[in-house]
């Protein structure tokens, strides 16, 4: 995705110009299938003056109030780790540490070991599970506007 | 070591991302590479022939076993164009290595470019070379990128 953070141009009372943030956003172009990850820190913090979040119900998503209109992307993973057979978020538990990610490592591969010959892997995840845990897994929601944008960085 | 990027790439990373971005030559990605044994920022920053294969030689350090895996394509890079402050900053979502082995401390991790999108030591140009100490156990770990990644600025 490429997002310009807009700005204003305003003057001082010796007439010298400068720019500000105006606060504002505009997307010029996303990816050519729509799907996107999106870090919490950009949500929570990089983005969060134009964005809003709707974590729960059956539509998760986060909406970007754009000056050409809002986009929509919709949350088809939270952040954590899933697995690649069944899609089932994976256990987890508080606490931080490589001792405590080893432990939820085990959990993960017992998860995916119980699902026998059926377990799936892939190159990239090849202990059958996917993990991002600081990010949001998106897919932009199809409107007039986010088709024209839909590769048009190409 | 300090985070840093190659000399020869001073400029060119960013039309590099910009690449994978646009997947235009198609299927280009980041690929990440993590590196057991650190070598003199000096060296590494002067190094001209950044292709992964030839990077491992010329500075002397040894490659992790192997988790050249992990890739990153258009889908986890946002490039922020900020109009108040001329400045581009470039955002990567973080990746994961999955239960990883117990096996010599890792020391860094590199960056590279690979335009082609074939895992291909030999094609993929190192750009950037990263802090990363850390001892594999067996769980997963987790590459977070700063959070301004890469900003190129108007002088």
């Amino acid at each position: 995705m490429k997002i310009h953070l807009t700005a204003k141009t305003v003057r001082d009372a010796d007439g010298n110009e400068s720019k500000i943030p105006d606060g504002g956003c505009r997307i010029t172009a996303l990816t050519k299938s729509g799907a996107q990850r999106l870090t919490v820190r950009q949500i929570e913090k990089d983005f969060s003056q134009f964005t809003t979040v709707h974590k729960g119900g059956d539509r998760p998503r986060i909406i970007f109030h754009t000056h050409d209109g809002d986009v929509v992307f919709l949350i088809k993973y939270m952040p954590g780790r899933f697995c690649l057979t069944c899609d089932e978020r994976l256990p987890d538990f508080a606490g931080s540490g490589i001792a405590e990610e080893a432990k939820r490592a085990k959990l993960c591969r017992k998860h995916v070991e119980d699902h026998g010959d059926a377990a799936e892997t892939s190159a990239r995840w090849p202990h059958g599970y996917r993990s991002y845990p600081n990010s949001y897994d998106c897919i932009v929601e199809e409107t007039d506007l986010t088709k024209r944008l839909m590769g048009a960085g190409a | 070591m300090a985070d840093l990027i190659l000399n020869e790439m001073l400029g060119r990373s960013l039309p590099f991302i910009q690449n994978v971005e646009d997947n235009s030559p198609a299927a280009a990605v980041l690929r990440i590479h993590a590196w057991v044994v650190s070598a003199a920022d000096s060296l590494i920053r002067d190094v001209t022939d950044g292709f992964v294969d030839d990077f491992e030689a010329i500075t002397g350090v040894a490659e992790a076993t192997p988790y050249t895996n992990a890739s990153m394509d258009e889908t986890d890079i946002t490039i922020t164009v900020d109009d108040s402050n001329d400045q581009t900053d470039v955002a990567l979502v973080d990746q994961t290595f999955t239960s990883v082995a117990a096996q010599t401390a890792w020391s860094d991790i590199t960056l590279s470019y690979d335009g082609g999108g074939t895992d291909t030591d030999t094609t993929t140009q190192v750009m950037y070379v990263f802090d990363f100490a850390v001892t594999p156990n067996g769980g997963d770990i987790t590459v977070d990128f700063p959070a301004v990644s890469y900003r190129v600025t108007q002088a």
